[in-house]
């Protein structure tokens, strides 16, 4: 366990964001469904050097996902402020594709843009995440910079840009 | 009542004598049948019987028969006789085997070509997924300490860590240049008519126009149309015209052209460069996975391009050749058929990559 910081000091980011990722019932706005623990690091980090992106939920597979957002107790919670999902297609349990496909079917979340970030690049991957409805397919670069700029701009669009139903204010 | 025919019945002469011969057939009716239509139609030919030996066993037939006539034209008799066709039925039987043979050989060589490709498939997926992650972690950390602890580091500290970085990347370029070329042998191929000098010149113009501190001059002469897939051609444009960017990257003033004519029943283009060249004595190397005829720290690249020209021309039923001198630039030649059959292009992706292996490490089949 992290010591508590002292109040009058600024909360170092490493600690908010440990805070977030472990609160289980924490408003969330992205939620992030991957396995690779470095991956996931990579992408916290991406999204975060924008900062817009402050409530990351991760979860580490297909089935949590799911319990997450569909689930009986704190889905409808969890789902408020949700603007995105960023969904890995290889994932241990439940796999993306079908996480996907019970998003979709779904009434409570059939609008909810998922976008798959993978390191796939079969074309039947492709095809089949589109025909079960993913908003977006991105396929994480190896090269660093590439990765990291891709997956921020991705976030700063989602975040910022994309207008999604019952938001007009 | 001949030899034969006690050979055929395996009875003797005696037991023969008085009894109806339709009996010693399989079909006695059948026997009979034939036997009165020579009477009416003076004739039978062929007619398949089978013949029934005391010992049991039998022997196909043929029962050919005619009758003879006395100059009033009445009936003296029947000439008979029946063909013993074991023989022909027995190579009819060997061949009827052998064909059943060889079809099932043929299913059993095509589900295993199936199975082939599944494991390809299945190769190529978890190439592109497994082996890309820990890439992408040994690029993402190294640059994260680059970026956080990079000041801590002196310079050959943040050296060492960018050639860490560098060849992670590299050998991120080289799985992916590997799954191009496994993908292209999976992927289906659409013949159409394709406007080969329209598909040289924007490619060349893309790629020229990449290299503007270059002073390089592009002569394109008028090209025939070839049939084939657009896209993958257009990759074998890409490449011939990108490696000849490239390698007369030494030259101040370089001057690449493509021409191109119709040969017979087919088309030959090339495409020409005053660069760098390569040594004839390598030619055959010219064209493998991963082959290089240059230093990385000369020209860069994985050495799948030409290779993967290649594959998209043997799919099309064309070819590929080259020439060259070291210094002294050059030419590349491909053909392609006016006429491709499509059936010949949906070849399984196993027998393709057999096809381009080094013959040791092939397949034995």
């Amino acid at each position: 366990m992290p010591a508590a910081p002292i109040p009058s000091a600024p909360i170092p980011p490493e600690f908010l964001r440990t805070t977030t990722m472990s609160c289980d019932i924490s408003p969330m706005q992205l939620l992030l469904v991957e396995d690779n623990v470095a991956d996931a690091e990579l992408t916290m980090d991406a999204l975060q050097s924008t900062g817009l992106v402050n409530q990351i939920k991760w979860v580490k597979d297909g089935a949590e996902a799911l319990e997450l957002l569909l689930g009986a107790e704190s889905a409808a919670v969890a789902r408020l402020d949700l603007k995105l999902v960023l969904l890995d297609l290889r994932l241990p349990r439940v796999d993306g594709l079908e996480v996907l496909k019970r998003i979709r079917a779904d009434e409570r979340t059939r609008l909810l843009p998922v976008v798959v970030l993978t390191s796939s690049q079969e074309e039947s991957d492709l095809v089949r995440a589109y025909d079960l409805g993913a908003n977006s397919y991105l396929v994480k670069p190896v090269e660093s910079e590439a990765f990291m700029k891709s997956v921020a701009e991705l976030g700063l669009y989602w975040m910022l840009l994309n207008k999604l139903p019952g938001t007009t204010q | 009542m001949n030899e034969a025919t006690v050979q055929a019945t395996g009875l003797p002469r005696g037991a023969l004598r008085g009894r109806d011969f339709a009996d010693f057939f399989t079909e006695p009716e059948r026997a009979r049948a034939s036997y009165q239509s020579v009477f009416q139609r003076g004739s039978v030919r062929d007619y398949p019987l089978t013949l029934r030996h005391v010992s049991g066993s039998l022997m196909p037939v043929l029962y050919n028969a005619s009758t003879y006539r006395n100059a009033q034209g009445e009936v003296l008799g029947v000439y008979a006789a029946a063909r013993d066709i074991s023989q022909v039925r027995l190579m009819e039987e060997q061949l009827r085997s052998l064909n059943a043979e060889l079809e099932a050989r043929v299913q059993h060589r095509t589900e295993e070509l199936t199975e082939v490709n599944q494991e390809l498939e299945a190769f190529a997926y978890s190439v592109s997924h497994d082996l890309r992650a820990p890439l992408r972690a040994v690029d993402g950390f190294s640059h994260k300490v680059l970026k956080v602890y990079g000041d801590q580091l002196d310079s050959e500290g943040r050296r060492l860590l960018q050639v860490v970085r560098d060849n992670a990347q590299r050998m991120g370029q080289l799985i992916d240049d590997l799954l191009r070329f496994s993908r292209l042998g999976r992927r289906e191929l659409l013949f159409e008519p394709v406007d080969m000098e329209a598909l040289a010149k924007g490619v060349a113009a893309e790629l020229v126009s990449g290299e503007s501190e270059r002073r390089i001059t592009f002569n394109c002469g008028h090209l025939p149309a070839a049939r084939g897939d657009a896209a993958l051609l257009r990759e074998v444009w890409a490449n011939l015209i990108g490696n000849a960017i490239k390698f007369s990257r030494g030259r101040e003033w370089a001057h690449i052209s493509v021409a191109g004519q119709q040969e017979g029943d087919q088309v030959v283009y090339r495409v020409q460069d005053d660069g760098a060249g390569f040594d004839m004595a390598y030619a055959d190397k010219l064209f493998g996975v991963f082959q290089r005829l240059h230093r990385q720290d000369e020209f860069e690249g994985t050495g799948v391009g030409l290779a993967l020209t290649q594959r998209i021309l043997h799919r099309h039923q064309g070819r590929i050749w080259g020439e060259g001198q070291p210094d002294g630039g050059a030419i590349f030649h491909f053909s392609l058929p006016l006429h491709p059959d499509p059936a010949a292009a949906a070849q399984p992706a196993a027998e393709l990559l057999a096809a381009e292996l080094p013959a040791g490490e092939r397949p034995a089949s």
